[in-house]
């Protein structure tokens, strides 16, 4: 089994740590309490989740960015400027740091981890509430729909079977142009072969019957051998020529759409540097509190010495302004026995003010905070789509400067080799027309043969190119592509072998519908997508079951088997129906929504973490259960901890649960 | 030399330039001689180990005719400049101003291209140079306090070499020229820190001893200085707007494409926007009593300089000779030494 390297450095309370963790086992941290034993396991699922983006809500709930140190719970250790998590796996390395401006950064990391890696009961995890507190009563639809992204991959799907399936047609007729071009190449060989024996024969025949005297017929003879010759010459260039400029489009359709993705980016990248340039200024905290207190201390002043809840009744009226007549009555009355009403009230209202006034800072600087920590991720992802289109261009200017800098040279040749090939064409006929008679039959015969053979060859596959036009790409005429042998065996592929192309789908997945999905596909054909169109295909139609289906169909597998193994149970089964609605049965048949103890919920939570991770994040390789095991009585706790083990075990998964032990001061890490 | 550099390198030269000088005294025009040949190499896709291999090559080059071999490390710089190139601009250094030449674009008349072809190179020696005078200069296009950041200026002529490098390469016509010149902008920045205090920002209170000091500079209001970006050449107001026009006008003649016109403009309107942006400086740049001039100047005022900096030399390369100099092809490079350091610094950030 292998190991899982953390390393932490100012990271809640600890300056430095390192621990190992055993993959497909699970890890027990013990300590006491405040011994850092969850500010560690939060400081991994920092890593895991690195920036936040579209899940900024749980990160925030569970302080992941916090490094305020006058929070409860910063992560960042008091009085540091950056924290740093490193997770390294299997040769893999997850990092993130936290600056002090809490603007996260990172590289390996997945922000769903941060519903599907840790169940945690301070902060309080989505899944902890939902189970422990009961947040959303039996409704647990979050749990596919929270981190799920099917709808999009969906788009995806739709627009890569129909590719798929098209595929394979077009690699068989691809094929067929192949091996018909290879069958007329031997034949055209064959012919070759026939003319030339024929030639020798009817120059034979000519000798024979007087037709031709000696000097018209040497000539003759070396005129067809050279017209042969300068004939195999001029198609053996006019092919290379045709490749050659097949081979150059194809490298400028990549420059064209690698720059027009280069050109996306960039906007993109403006943009989001615009975002980042915006002005965040932190607000004069003290300044505003100061106010406040100078309004308060203003307020108190003028409203005398009234009772303190008397005022707090009028306080609240005020705010409110909800009250029946009689009771409006009276209030008033009281209101103005505190005193000059209209200076209580300016004092009043200036407090409110003042209030709202640092409310409104705090809040638009958080605001501002965020978008910024939201572009420097639209920056880093526009950064790297610039550089990949860059990489394109110079890819393709590379192949095409060594072979477009023959093109000139070998059209001079080709030009050259048409000027022999008419000239010698010329030459034959003209000899030719000198040959007097020769009307014989043997000699008719022998001549009709040449002629048929040659028209034979002239009808012969001489195409050199084999256009693709697929469409399922809805590609118009003019967008076919001209490939050669070469080009369309790298292009098309074998239809086995190649890998999903991940990268492309997950980059542009949000707000992305089926025309620019066709649209990307085009652009990417030169670069060989079409290769790995099955594969891809496979992986989308795989990740929108999963996500469709996957987490129901794993809890509820898990729900079943788990409590089987626990006799004493009074719950049997836990299930989500299809309109994911919790329902657990029990020893007496009842079947009801979530209820039962701590333990039995625990396992519930354990079970709907397991799904969500293994449908969502199945390259997440931790899953961590923090402040739960204390809550279990030591026959549960064993059946979780069984349970977990084997779970570890089967899917490698490596599991950290953190237990209270009092007796140990510092952090200690020992595998089940 | 250019084929002995080529065998002796083995790696794809994509251009060489030519230091084409004059000699000393000579008043009128006339052919100059080369005093140095720059060959540029596209590194952009090699790893830092390769680099350095590179670099020792070259350093060993011997020839009969070369005295000297030099390395340096040439960054094309984006404009207007992103925010990682911003970070790590250097205060001083050089920096090349480089065109391609239009061979006469847009022309369809012979006599007129033949022309074109003809005057671009001078037309390009005399206006490219930012810190010249005199006839044809471009010098008076920019304030004194402008030039100088600016010195040393040096001429060369581009010869592409896609196809790779032959002996003849330098001796048919320049496909574009380029200054190389030195750029220093410390001055600037003292300045204009200096004389910005109580306008742009405030010293931290002696009194008020905190352990989070923070300092807000808002340099929303102009200064006297000419230093202040709101007086450089792209910030004209009108005057910039018409050489904006007239470059779009000379596009549409040229190539007579809107998609290029509009590529340009998004350019020259994010270049020319002249943002004053207010920033806070705190513990996490250093802010202590005492040090508020260094940290302001560090961390606000030298990015922002550097930024219009490189805004106004672009501007100037898009809008000077339209005519002659192909738009969308214009270059500010920055050119340091070469480190290993620096090597790494840079592939980091990319």
């Amino acid at each position: 089994m292998g190991n899982i390297k953390i390393s932490t450095k100012n990271i809640g309370g600890t300056e430095k740590a390192s621990v190992q963790l055993v993959s497909g086992s699970v890890n027990i941290i013990e300590g006491t309490s405040f011994s850092g034993k969850s500010s560690l396991m939060r400081g991994v699922l920092l890593g895991l989740v690195g920036a936040p983006n579209e899940h900024r809500d749980e990160i925030e709930r569970l302080h992941l960015n916090d490094t305020d140190p006058e929070s409860h719970s910063p992560l960042l250790r008091r009085g540091s400027s950056e924290g740093l998590v490193v997770i390294e796996h299997d040769g893999g390395k997850i990092e993130a740091r936290l600056p002090l401006s809490g603007r996260v950064s990172g590289k390996g990391s997945n922000e769903k981890a941060v519903y599907t890696s840790m169940l945690s009961d301070l902060p309080k995890t989505n899944l902890y509430s939902a189970v422990f507190d009961g947040d959303n009563g039996d409704d647990f639809e979050w749990v596919s729909t929270v981190v799920s992204e099917a709808k999009h991959y969906i788009v995806w799907q739709n627009v890569l079977r129909p590719i798929k399936q098209e595929l394979v047609t077009v690699r068989a007729k691809f094929e067929q142009w192949k091996s018909s071009k290879g069958d007329g190449d031997a034949r055209k060989e064959e012919i070759d072969e026939r003319l030339e024996e024929l030639d020798g024969e009817i120059d034979v025949l000519r000798k024979a019957q007087g037709a031709i005297d000696d000097k018209l017929r040497s000539n003759l003879k070396t005129a067809e051998t050279q017209h042969r010759t300068h004939a195999a010459d001029y198609n053996h260039l006019a092919t290379e020529i045709q490749v050659l400029k097949a081979e150059n489009e194809s490298q400028l359709r990549r420059i064209a759409a690698a720059n027009a993705q280069k050109k996306i980016a960039v906007r993109r990248l403006d943009e989001a540097e615009d975002l980042e340039n915006t002005e965040l200024i932190a607000p004069d905290v003290p300044k505003l509190e100061a106010a406040i207190q100078k309004a308060q201390e203003e307020y108190d002043s003028v409203r005398k010495d009234a009772p303190p809840s008397t005022v707090r009744i009028i306080d609240v009226w005020l705010e409110e302004k909800i009250a029946g007549p009689k009771l409006e009555e009276v209030i008033q009355s009281e209101r103005a026995e505190l005193g000059d009403k209209s200076k209580l009230a300016e004092a009043g209202e200036i407090l409110k003010k003042v209030k709202a006034n640092k409310d409104s800072e705090v809040r638009k600087f958080m605001e501002t905070r965020s978008k910024i920590g939201s572009a420097s991720q639209m920056a880093a992802a526009a950064r790297s789509e610039i550089k990949s289109a860059n990489q394109t261009i110079a890819d393709a200017n590379a192949n095409m400067g060594v072979k477009a800098a023959d093109l000139p040279k070998m059209e001079e040749d080709f030009a050259s080799s048409e000027r022999q090939y008419k000239l010698s064409e010329k030459e034959v006929k003209t000899l030719r027309a000198q040959v007097a008679g020769g009307d014989s039959p043997e000699l008719k015969k022998l001549t009709s043969e040449s002629k048929a053979l040659q028209d034979e060859k002239d009808s012969l596959e001489s195409s050199t190119t084999f256009e693709l036009r697929l469409t399922s790409l809805q590609m118009m005429p003019n967008e076919g592509i001209l490939l050669t042998e070469d080009l369309g065996e790298h292009i098309l592929g074998n239809g086995s072998g190649g890998k999903a192309n991940k990268g492309l789908v997950n980059s542009n997945l949000m707000d992305i519908g089926s025309p620019e999905v066709r649209s990307l596909i085009k652009a990417e054909i030169d670069n060989g997508i079409l290769v790995n169109i099955g594969p891809t295909t496979d992986w989308v139609s795989e990740t929108v079951e999963n996500q469709q289906q996957q987490t129901r169909r794993i809890f509820n597998e898990v729900g079943t088997t788990l409590f089987e193994k626990m006799p004493n149970s009074r719950i049997k089964s836990v299930e989500l129906d299809t309109d994911y609605r919790l329902r657990q049965t029990w020893d007496n048949g009842e079947t009801t929504g979530l209820a039962g103890s701590g333990g039995e919920r625990a396992l519930t939570a354990a079970a709907i973490l397991i799904a969500m991770r293994k449908a969502f994040t199945p390259d997440i390789p931790i899953l961590m259960i923090d402040g739960v095991l204390e809550k279990l009585d030591i026959s549960k706790r064993k059946i979780l901890l069984d349970f977990l083990k084997d779970y570890a075990e089967t899917d490698g998964v490596t599991i950290v649960v953190s237990l209270l032990n009092e007796k140990e001061t510092e952090v200690k890490v020992s595998t089940l | 030399m250019l084929v002995a550099m080529n065998e002796h390198i083995q790696h794809p030269i994509v251009e060489v330039m030519n230091h084409n000088r004059l000699h000393e005294g000579q008043k009128v025009s006339r052919a100059g001689y080369t005093s140095g040949l720059r060959f540029i190499i596209d590194v952009t896709f090699l790893d830092v180990k390769a680099i350095v291999q590179l670099n020792n090559q070259a350093l060993s080059f011997n020839h009969e005719f070369c005295s000297l071999s030099s390395v340096s490390i040439s960054e094309t710089l984006p404009i207007p400049l992103d925010i990682p190139t911003k970070s790590r601009f250097p205060e001083l250094g050089r920096i090349m101003l480089c065109v391609r030449f239009t061979d006469g674009l847009g022309y369809t008349d012979a006599k007129k291209i033949r022309n074109a072809i003809g005057t671009q190179t001078k037309e390009t020696k005399d206006g490219l140079d930012p810190i010249g005078t005199g006839k044809g200069s471009s010098g008076a296009r920019f304030s004194e306090e402008f030039r100088s950041m600016l010195s040393d200026s040096k001429w060369l002529r581009r010869f592409p070499s896609l196809t790779g490098v032959s002996k003849g390469l330098l001796s048919g016509a320049a496909a574009g020229g380029c200054y190389d010149l030195s750029y220093d902008l410390r001055e600037a920045v003292r300045q204009l820190t200096e004389s910005s205090e109580e306008i742009w920002w405030s010293k931290l209170d002696p009194d008020e001893l905190t352990l989070t000091p923070s300092l807000l500079v808002d340099p929303s209001e102009k200064i006297g200085s000419k230093f202040d970006p709101a007086n450089y050449h792209h910030l004209e107001g009108d005057k910039s707007d018409n050489l904006v026009e007239n470059m779009k006008n000379v596009e549409m003649e040229q190539t007579g494409d809107s998609d290029i016109v509009e590529d340009l403009t998004y350019t020259l309107d994010r270049m020319m926007r002249g943002r004053r942006i207010r920033k806070q400086v705190g513990v996490n740049q250093g802010l202590a009593h005492g040090n508020e001039s260094f940290v302001i100047s560090e961390n606000v005022i030298l990015p922002w300089i550097a930024e219009e900096f490189v805004n106004c030399l672009g501007f100037f390369l898009m809008t000077r000779k339209p005519k002659y100099w192909r738009n969308g092809q214009c270059e500010v490079r920055v050119v340091q030494p070469f480190s290993s350091e620096l090597i790494e610094v840079l592939k980091e950030a990319d």
